[in-house]
C-alpha cells in the first residue's frame, strides 16, 4: 500500500534518475520542482492505494512528462543553448585523433540537441523517453496512456526528421562502416 | 558532398549522438529531496486541501498552474464560444455537451454477443511538417480492428495507408515519408497484443485504461460526471489538459456503450477551458460540432454529432499563423483528423 515509508522509499529508488532525465529536458533548476511536484500528484491520486512499483515508474514519468509541458519555451530554449555551447567547444576540439564513431556522435550531439527543440512536443516526450530514459514504446504507451501504434508513429516521425537534419549536414559518415 | 548515407548508418549514429546529447552532469540532492518531500507530506496531513494553495508549501504547484493557465489565452474566459458570425444561438461547450450527453443516454444499444466483434474503423488525415523549413505533406490512411466479445480470442487490425502527397506550396524532394506501418499490413493477436508490442505491455485483457476499456474497467467507471471527470483526471495525471487529453482516447477507442459516452461529455461540461471553435466541422463526410481546447499551436478537438450524440472524431486545429521554419501553416488549418466509425460484426475480417 501506499503510505508515507512507501513513497519516500520510492523516492529513494527513482528520483535521481527520473531528477536526470529531466534537467536532461529543462535543466536541473526547475527538474527540482518537477521531480517534486510528480510525487506530490502521485500521493494525491493513489495515497493508501495499492501500486505495483513498475506500474508507478512508468506513471511518474507520465506526470513529470505532463509538468514538462508547462515548461516547452524553457525546454527548448535549454536546448537550444546546450546545442550552441556544444557546437563552440567541438569547433576547437580535434577530432581527428579519436575513432569516428565517438567522434560523429560527439560532433553531432550539438547540433542534434537543438534539432530536438524543433521537434513537436509529443513527438520529443516519445523520442526522449526512448533514448534518455530507456522506456520500450510499450513503456511509453502505458505512461501517456496512448495506443502503442500512436507512439510508433510518434517515435518513427521524430527518427525520420532527424535522420533527414542529420543526412542534409556536410558531415562525412564513411568512416562509420568500420565500427 | 560524399554519396548519400544509408537509413541504416543514419540510425546508428543517431542513437549515438541522442546518447549524448544535452548529457551532462547535474548535481541531486536526494536526502534534501526526500526532506522536502517528507515535509510536504506533514504539510499535507495537516492542512485541509482548500487551504493549501494559500501555503507556501503549495507554492510549486500553484506556480505550474499558473503557467499551465497562461498557455491557453483563448481560453481564459472559460467556458465559451470562439465562433462568431454565426447567427442563431451561440451554445457554449458545456451545453452542447449537455445536450449531446442528453442524447447519447437515450441510445439503445445492443451488447457485443459471445462470437461477435466490435468493428472500429478509424481514418486519420494529417500533414506533417517537416521542421525547419516550410516542407510539409499530408497522409490520409485508415486502420480497422475488429475486437471479439470476449476480449481473450483473437483480435484483428489492419492498416490502409492511403494517399501520402506533399502539400501544395509545401513541396520538398522525393517522396514524403509514409510511416512506420505498410499498406495491406495485417495484425491478429489474441487479447490484442499484437506482434508490434514490445515486451512488458501490460495484458490488455486485464488491464484496463481509458484507451484500454476492458469490462471490468468500463463497469467500474464513475456515474457522477464530477466523480468522472476526476478520474480522467487521475488517468491524466492530475492535469485538465491530460483529462481531456484522456477522454478522447477513451471516445477515439470507439469501445465505450453510449451511457457512458453520455457521462464522459457530461464531464467534459465541468472542464474548463473547453470552447466551441467550430460549428460546422465535416470529417470524414460527417458534420458535427468541434469543442476544443488550446494545446500549444493548436487546438484538440473532439466533433460531436448534434443531431444524436454521437462522436465522430477528433481533430487538432492550428491555432495562429505559423512562422516560416514550423510549416508556415496557416491559422483554421487542420492537422490532423481521426474519424471514428463503430459496428457489431459476426466474423473476424467482416465489414458493416
Amino acid at each position: 500500500m501506499l503510505d508515507e515509508a512507501a513513497l519516500l522509499t520510492l523516492y529513494e529508488s527513482t528520483a535521481e534518475r527520473l531528477h536526470r532525465y529531466v534537467a536532461r529536458r529543462v535543466g536541473a533548476d526547475t527538474a527540482q520542482d518537477v521531480v517534486s511536484e510528480a510525487f506530490l500528484v502521485l500521493w494525491d491520486q493513489r495515497a493508501g492505494q495499492t501500486y505495483e512499483p513498475d506500474a508507478v515508474r512508468a506513471w511518474l514519468y507520465g506526470v513529470a512528462t505532463n509538468l514538462l509541458r508547462g515548461h516547452v519555451r524553457a525546454e527548448e530554449r535549454k536546448l537550444r543553448a546546450w546545442s550552441k555551447a556544444h557546437m563552440a567547444r567541438t569547433d576547437e576540439a580535434d577530432i581527428g585523433d579519436r575513432a569516428s564513431a565517438a567522434a560523429d556522435a560527439d560532433v553531432l550531439a550539438g547540433p542534434l540537441t537543438g534539432w530536438l527543440a524543433e521537434l513537436r512536443v509529443e513527438e520529443r516526450e516519445a523520442l526522449l523517453l526512448n533514448a534518455w530514459a530507456d522506456f520500450t514504446p510499450a513503456e511509453i504507451a502505458v505512461a501517456l496512456d496512448v495506443p502503442v501504434a500512436t507512439v510508433r508513429t510518434r517515435l518513427h516521425r521524430a527518427r525520420a526528421r532527424l535522420r533527414t537534419r542529420l543526412a542534409a549536414t556536410d558531415h562525412d559518415f564513411s568512416e562509420d562502416s568500420h565500427v | 558532398m560524399s554519396e548519400p548515407t544509408n537509413p541504416q548508418t543514419l540510425d546508428r549514429v543517431l542513437d549515438a549522438a541522442l546518447a549524448r546529447a544535452a548529457d551532462e552532469p547535474v548535481q541531486f540532492d536526494a536526502t534534501a529531496g526526500r526532506n522536502a518531500l517528507a515535509a510536504a507530506l506533514r504539510d499535507r496531513a495537516e492542512r485541509p486541501a482548500e487551504d493549501r494553495p494559500h501555503h507556501a508549501g503549495s507554492r510549486r504547484r500553484v506556480r505550474w498552474l499558473a503557467a499551465a493557465a497562461a498557455v491557453g489565452v483563448l481560453t481564459a474566459g472559460g467556458l465559451g464560444v470562439l465562433t462568431t458570425g454565426d447567427s442563431g444561438t451561440a451554445a457554449t461547450a458545456a451545453e452542447e455537451l449537455t445536450r449531446a450527453a442528453d442524447l447519447a443516454a437515450r441510445v439503445v444499444e445492443r451488447p457485443v454477443a459471445p462470437g461477435q466483434y466490435r468493428y472500429v474503423r478509424t481514418r486519420f488525415d494529417g500533414i506533417t511538417v517537416e521542421y525547419g523549413s516550410d516542407k510539409a505533406y499530408r497522409t490520409d490512411m485508415a486502420n480497422e480492428q475488429w475486437i471479439p466479445a470476449d476480449r481473450r480470442d483473437e483480435w484483428k487490425l489492419t492498416f490502409h495507408i492511403g494517399a501520402v502527397k506533399w502539400l501544395p506550396g509545401h513541396e520538398g524532394e522525393g517522396k514524403p515519408d509514409s510511416g512506420p506501418f505498410k499498406d495491406g499490413q495485417e495484425f491478429v493477436a489474441k487479447c490484442g497484443m499484437y506482434s508490434y508490442f514490445a515486451e512488458g505491455y501490460p495484458d490488455r485483457c486485464t488491464v484496463g485504461s481509458f484507451s484500454n476499456p476492458t469490462p471490468e474497467f468500463v463497469a467500474a467507471l464513475p456515474k457522477d460526471p464530477k466523480d468522472m471527470l476526476a478520474k480522467l483526471r487521475e488517468a491524466g495525471h492530475a492535469d485538465d489538459a491530460g483529462a481531456f487529453a484522456e477522454a478522447r482516447e477513451a471516445l477515439r477507442s470507439g469501445q465505450y456503450p453510449a451511457e457512458v459516452r453520455a457521462t464522459i461529455f457530461r464531464a467534459l461540461a465541468l472542464l474548463p477551458g473547453l470552447v466551441v471553435t467550430d460549428k460546422r466541422a465535416n470529417l470524414d463526410g460527417k458534420e458535427g460540432v468541434a469543442l476544443g481546447k488550446r494545446y500549444y499551436d493548436d487546438f484538440a478537438e473532439i466533433i460531436i454529432d448534434p443531431a444524436n450524440g454521437d462522436f465522430i472524431g477528433t481533430r487538432e486545429v492550428v491555432a495562429e499563423d505559423q512562422a516560416g521554419d514550423k510549416g508556415g501553416l496557416k491559422k483554421g488549418t487542420v492537422r490532423q483528423s481521426s474519424a471514428v466509425t463503430t459496428a457489431i460484426v459476426g466474423s473476424l475480417g467482416a465489414r458493416p
